[in-house]
């Protein structure tokens, strides 16, 4: 993980992101989600030497897995350049209800399960939206978590076992939510 | 008719890197994360202006090529895709260009009219560049503020046009 502060911010209707001054001297790859002390922030879309740009959640492009432990249900976090995100493609057998918890839900290896995502809220369009939760301070500090699959995750060697040669793993634990029976985390794929 | 000897001069250097530079500058202040009473600043497109400027006072080769700059280095600023501020910005050029004959020697109200059609029609095509790029349409609330901000800078543009007028007529 790579603290970073984030220097410039753009937040237009059509680009919602920021520059953080950490790069790939810092290790950091496009892809890896970003934190804030709340939860998730983005992820990086570009890198520099010593600079890199967080596509936030609230980006026109941005698209995140993420669930509902309350129900178990999935949905992609749409973002559409406000201030919360909708929930698009709404997979649960329950209907949502307002201040259900929002979590990443791991799914297709983008991010890892149970990041802090925010709270449902019913926007002013009568969709489903999302509060997100970094909204309560401004994101000035950062920490970009060099995640890049599922394998990161797996288990610590036993002795006698030769370590990954990833050396990007991740040297902290993220904000992350507790674990619910339905959304503990499955053991990685060799 | 203005005397020869209040005349200043002015370049096209001046002209068109004056304005460049400045809404450059004033692009990178705003975009500096910082909050005033829990407020974030505004995000206006200063490029605008002198989109506006250039093309009421002195069509000529060189703004088209100098809005391409201002708009690529937008895009690297703001993170957009590249190519969405340039055709942004030469949407609302063409179309006060192609009205320029109309609008030439209107008083102030109706250039500033003027110019928020010019910004709308940037904002419309971003809009539309936007849809087409991400396959959804951004929330209309960010382009109506960008739009009302923006169109607030046109005191700004008229300070641009009459510095042109007063200017030194070889120029011309």
């Amino acid at each position: 993980m790579v603290a970073a502060d984030t220097v410039l911010d753009a937040r237009g209707p059509f680009s919602n992101s920021r520059l953080a001054d950490a790069g790939a001297d810092q290790g950091v790859v496009e892809g890896n989600p970003v934190l804030s002390e709340h939860g998730l922030v983005g992820r990086i879309v570009g890198v520099a030497p010593r600079a890199s740009r967080i596509m936030l959640l609230t980006d026109v492009d941005s698209r995140t897995p993420v669930m509902i432990p309350r129900t178990n249900g999935r949905a992609i976090l749409s973002g559409d350049g406000g201030s919360a995100p909708a929930l698009a493609y709404l997979r649960s057998h329950d209907a949502l209800k307002v201040g259900d918890r929002v979590l990443t839900s791991g799914d297709g290896g983008v991010v890892p399960r149970g990041l802090a995502v925010g709270t449902v809220t019913k926007g002013f369009d009568g969709a489903w939206r999302v509060a997100l939760d970094t909204d309560a301070t401004p994101i000035d500090f950062v920490r970009i978590l060099l995640f890049k699959d599922f394998s990161q995750l797996a288990a610590p060697p036993s002795p006698g076992v030769l370590p990954s040669t990833n050396t990007d793993a991740p040297e902290a634990a993220p904000p992350v939510a507790p674990p619910t029976p339905a959304s503990a985390p499955k053991a990685a794929k060799p | 008719m203005i005397a020869r000897a209040t005349l200043r001069p002015m370049s096209p250097t001046l002209w068109i890197g004056g304005p460049m530079v400045a809404s450059m500058a004033a692009s990178v202040v705003l975009a500096v994360p910082v909050r005033v009473a829990g407020l974030q600043a505004p995000e206006p497109v200063f490029a605008l202006v002198p989109a506006f400027a250039w093309a009421i006072a002195r069509p000529a080769i060189t703004p088209p090529f100098a809005l391409v700059i201002l708009g690529l280095f937008l895009d690297l600023l703001w993170g957009s895709p590249l190519g969405h501020w340039p055709l942004c910005l030469l949407a609302a050029y063409a179309l006060i260009f192609a009205a320029r004959r109309i609008l030439s020697g209107q008083e102030f109200l109706a250039l500033w009219g003027a110019y928020a059609l010019a910004c709308a029609a940037a904002e419309l095509t971003g809009l539309a560049l936007a849809s087409l790029h991400s396959g959804r349409v951004p929330g209309l609330t960010g382009a109506g503020l960008q739009f009302v901000i923006t169109a607030a800078l046109f005191p700004f543009a008229w300070r641009l046009i009459e510095r042109y007028e007063a200017a030194d007529a070889r120029y011309r």
